[in-house]
């Protein structure tokens, strides 16, 4: 049997692409915080804010 | 061995015989009496060893074996020899502080054989993702261009901060960073949009206006987030004889560069104006402890296509780590471990240049994504 997917439309790309570049970004802010990497905004330092889930 | 050593033939089967006579296996191979000698011996042996690795001639890889050989010291290992001598180099420089900056730079070629920095592992999970996403972001192009370029905007800073993190991964650790990324221009190309990026460009001109005559630059166009460097600028000069000007415009020759605050390499080439204008801007304009500047390499070119920048904070205890980036050593085994992200940052800046008014031409060895070949229409749904 072959199972059959619609194939994802433009709002389906919209919502994964989004959700898959702050997942990225949260997984390297998250490795950043836990080797004491701080993010440098311009000219100041700061830690990145947590994301709320 | 006993003739590196320095013992002589009697003094071996002496050792030997008295192995036998307490019989143990271990002394049977080494013998008490080469122990005694070579611990009696290490102090001396060691620090000959490192100021033989001090000297003005910059050693290699390979010598490290000639040079534990020369000391007698071949029967150890060579993360142990390399260890031991890193130890007596620190000694050196708490005797001769002033010598510390040139110890520092030595101690790369040690810190390459006896420290092993790895990449973290979540890095797989973020090239994965952002894989996918540009992807997506690919396909919305045909159907959302005004999406396709805000996302793929977003995707560059992500990557160009993994990059950058994984250029931390590789060298050494850091209390903050960001990154950003560079492109060959014409001169006469100027960037548009915020007044922080006109300041930036601004910036850039009032520093290199004694620079002389440059055909191209290379502009930071992307960055990671809130960096606030884009727009900002540097001549493209072919560094050659006598002729140099670390940073970007060295990496995009193809050697990596480090710039540290407090120890600025020095500018050759250049008039005094601009060689003080250069420090000036750097003493006072320059907000973190050290940047990196790596080239972006693809497969197929010969040049690098871009210059990745990671501007660093160090603490103070692992400042001198950061010396291992004048090894080549450690520099591209940090350009291999950003090289996916960089991948990723050179394909999504495509799509932002396909779309977003005032972009240069990129040529960076990435395809530009033509429309009409991104997506057969019959795969495409439509939204009702």
């Amino acid at each position: 049997m072959t199972l059959q997917t619609a194939p994802p439309t433009t709002t389906d790309k919209r919502v994964r692409a989004r959700a898959l570049i702050e997942a990225a970004r949260e997984s390297i802010t998250a490795s950043m915080k836990r080797q004491g990497r701080e993010l440098i905004m311009g000219r100041k330092s700061i830690v990145p804010a947590p994301t709320k889930k | 061995m006993a003739s590196v050593l320095g013992l002589t033939d009697t003094a071996a089967e002496i050792s030997g015989e008295i192995a036998d006579a307490v019989d143990i296996d271990a002394a049977v191979e080494i013998g008490f009496v080469k122990r005694a000698y070579r611990r009696g011996t290490a102090g001396i042996r060691f620090r000959t060893a490192a100021w033989k690795f001090l000297r003005p001639q910059e050693p290699h890889w390979d010598d490290l074996k000639a040079l534990a050989k020369s000391v007698g010291a071949d029967h150890m290992n060579l993360p142990a020899f390399c260890g031991r001598l890193r130890d007596e180099c620190n000694e050196i420089v708490r005797e001769h502080s002033d010598l510390k900056r040139w110890v520092c730079r030595r101690l790369a070629l040690l810190d390459a054989v006896v420290v092993s920095r790895k990449l973290d592992r979540s890095r797989r999970d973020e090239v994965f993702a952002l894989r996918n996403a540009l992807s997506d972001c690919t396909e919305l192009l045909v159907t959302d261009p005004a999406e396709a370029t805000y996302l793929s905007e977003n995707l560059c800073q992500a990557a160009i901060l993994g990059a950058g993190n994984a250029v931390v991964d590789a060298i050494a650790e850091v209390a903050g960073l960001n990154a950003n990324l560079m492109f060959s221009v014409p001169c006469g190309y100027r960037v548009s949009g915020s007044a922080e990026r006109l300041a930036n460009q601004d910036r850039a001109d009032r520093l290199w206006q004694n620079v002389g005559d440059h055909t191209h630059r290379l502009v930071v166009l992307a960055e990671s987030t809130g960096a606030s460097h884009v727009g900002f600028w540097v001549p493209v000069i072919p560094s050659g004889p006598g002729v140099r000007l670390p940073g970007a415009t060295e990496a995009i020759a193809g050697n990596a560069s480090l710039v540290l605050k407090e120890d600025l390499p020095p500018l050759r080439g250049f008039s005094h104006q601009m060689e003080s204008d250069w420090e000036a801007y750097m003493q006072r304009e320059f907000n973190h402890d050290l940047f990196l500047s790596l080239p972006v390499r693809v497969p197929g070119r010969s040049t690098p296509v871009a210059v990745l920048n990671v501007n660093v904070n160090v603490r103070q205890e692992t400042k001198r780590h950061w010396y291992r980036a004048y090894g080549a050593y450690w520099t591209r085994q940090a350009e291999e471990y950003a090289w996916e992200f960089l991948d990723l940052a050179l394909r999504g800046m495509m799509l932002v240049a396909q779309r977003s008014a005032g972009m240069p031409a990129l040529d960076c060895g990435v395809p530009r994504p033509a429309a009409a070949m991104l997506l057969p229409a019959s795969t495409e749904v439509t939204e009702p």
